[in-house]
């Protein structure tokens, strides 16, 4: 759901008009989010905040995976340092680049559809999809 | 999405909202598992009040932010149906057939490692047949953020999951203890405080990159949290083990089953978080008591092994495992408030299982408070008493209905004689 808001925040700053404070929160959580990513995505283990900010685990395991996945990047750091920064300067009032504000828009659109479909999946699974363990354990 | 398509999902989500409405029960004279009732409905409220807002703003919205308020109106309709999802466990919060034993053991595990108490609601899992435990508070806080709402309760509803084909096998119950764990590491940020007590955390890098340079396409994020998980896992097999004693031993054995070739998954391999226990117990001074009674099922617990295979981030999380192994002992032992140890049940052991070998359910011993561990581990012994020590005997043990009824009764008496005591 965050992600969706954070659509509409970034559609609202490259319209140029003025953000509500639901609009800040929502793009200040995804800053966190990606800033947890980046702690993850490091060489060595990570024992500082990540797991305080983002716990429980699971939310943790779930935004890691979203955010590599939508990211379409092989250098996942050096691309979320970029939109950390794109965030940075929304967040802080200064003037950022409309290329930059509108890719940071696209990850999240991407995002948005790519927790939609998994979501849809789980409340309405398909016919197949609820019966997956039993063709699962017939082969095995 | 145009203004009819908005409209008809906008209907939809409001039949849905109002159906939620309707299953909820009436809680007024309810006092266990209300907390999960009062859940749902602050989160049926946030998807109303989202759903007005964004009816609101979508007329005077452009159309890119159309579509993006068109799309989190699907999201909401998808989330009024993730709380219908939740009916089967909302209607378990009136149910009064639950075995008051039962209750006693989710009580003690409440009050040993839940600090801020949970209210729980009992769920047979009959899909799965597993030992569960799920707060849905904290499962739900993203939504709840997202929707501009919080749950201030301290106490959270917590839904125990148990076998549906054999909810009351007092044996296997320190598996629920490991359960319970989960939502103490998540509630007690248990996996942050391990890592800070990391003795050695260079040693730790180092092996992340020696380990990562063996690996042709390593994703570090994956191996971070799965090394997390693993943790996580630990960190409540040591909970069990600190609050239940060797029984936990005996029941992972069983439960997992100890002789399983793990895979590279979610969980440490079956042998090592057996050889993890093992020690735990050797360090609370349990050692004795297993040798003298038990030393050929012992002997045969400390020689699993499984060997390491080729992949390296394997050999990163088993070597991390290691080196994390000695912070995960030093807090599962400061944050279980109850630390079950030998000294306080040698005098114990006999006086219970000479009822029990009996057929009466062992509900006092003069002089001391019987916890359902004590109760649990003398149950065990007995059973190696009688049916030879050997590892066959704890899947005979656990597959023992009377015996367990008995063990069972014990606890749930063992509960009654303590509240009677208590009783001015």
């Amino acid at each position: 759901m965050l992600a969706d808001d954070v659509v509409v925040a970034l559609l609202r700053t490259l319209s140029g008009r003025q953000l509500e404070e639901r609009d800040r929160s929502a793009l200040q959580r995804a800053r966190d989010i990606l800033a947890a990513v980046t702690q993850l995505e490091g060489r060595e283990v990570a024992t500082g905040s990540v797991f305080l900010t983002m716990a429980p685990l699971r939310a943790i395991e779930e935004a890691f995976e979203t955010v590599n996945s939508a990211s379409q990047t092989a250098d996942l750091s050096h691309a979320i340092a970029g939109y950390i920064e794109t965030l940075d300067g929304i967040l802080n009032a200064a003037q950022q680049p409309p290329d930059t504000t509108g890719q940071l828009k696209d990850l999240f659109e991407r995002i948005a559809e790519h927790t939609f479909t998994r979501s849809e999946e789980m409340v309405r699974p398909s016919r197949d999809e609820r019966y997956e363990w039993i063709k699962k354990a017939l082969t095995l | 999405m145009d203004k009819e398509g908005f409209d008809l999902v906008s209907g939809l989500l409001d039949e849905q909202l109002s159906g939620i409405g309707v299953y909820l029960p009436d809680t007024s004279h309810v006092d266990r598992g209300r907390r999960l009732v009062e859940l749902v409905q602050l989160l049926r409220t946030g998807l109303h009040d989202e759903h007005a807002r964004i009816v609101e703003a979508f007329p005077g919205a452009e159309p890119a932010e159309q579509n993006a308020l068109g799309r989190k109106l699907a999201r909401l309709l998808q989330q009024s149906r993730v709380l219908h999802m939740l009916r089967p466990y909302v209607q378990e919060v009136v149910r009064r057939d639950i075995p008051v034993g039962l209750w006693q053991v989710i009580d003690n595990l409440i009050s040993a490692l839940l600090p801020h108490r949970a209210d729980a609601v009992i769920h047979f899992d009959d899909d799965h047949n597993m030992y569960a435990t799920l707060d849905l508070a904290t499962a739900v806080a993203g939504t709840l953020t997202a929707l501009g709402r919080s749950y201030d309760d301290a106490v959270h509803p917590v839904v125990f999951f148990l076998p549906g084909s054999d909810p009351t096998n007092a044996l296997l119950m320190p598996i629920l203890a490991h359960e319970v764990g989960h939502p103490a590491v998540e509630a007690s940020n248990l996996g942050s405080e391990t890592l800070k007590r990391i003795p050695d955390v260079a040693k730790l890098n180092q092996l992340l990159d020696e380990c990562l340079k063996a690996a042709s396409t390593p994703s570090t994020g994956q191996w971070q949290l799965q090394l997390a998980q693993w943790m996580d896992e630990l960190l409540c097999d040591a909970l069990a083990t600190v609050l239940t004693g060797p029984s936990m031993l005996f029941a992972a054995a069983t439960f997992l089953p100890a002789p399983e070739l793990g895979s590279l998954r979610t969980h440490p391999f079956p042998a090592d978080r057996i050889g993890f226990i093992v020690e735990l117990l050797d360090l609370l001074g349990w050692t004795p008591t297993l040798q003298s009674r038990l030393p050929l099922t012992l002997n045969w617990c400390r020689s699993l092994h499984q060997p390491e295979g080729p992949d390296p981030r394997e050999r990163f999380l088993r070597g991390a495992v290691q080196l994390i192994k000695p912070a995960i002992f030093e807090v599962a032992r400061a944050h279980t408030t109850y630390v079950f140890k030998p000294e306080d049940f040698t005098t114990l052991v006999d006086p219970i299982t000479e009822l029990i070998e009996s057929g009466i359910p062992s509900a006092q011993v003069p002089g001391y408070e019987l916890t359902p561990w004590a109760i649990t581990l003398a149950a065990w012994l007995l059973q190696f008493q009688l049916r030879g020590d050997a590892p066959k005997t704890m899947a005979a043990a656990v597959a023992d209905s009377e015996f367990n009824l008995l063990v069972h009764k014990s606890i749930e008496m063992a509960g009654i004689a303590k509240l009677w005591a208590q009783t001015p």
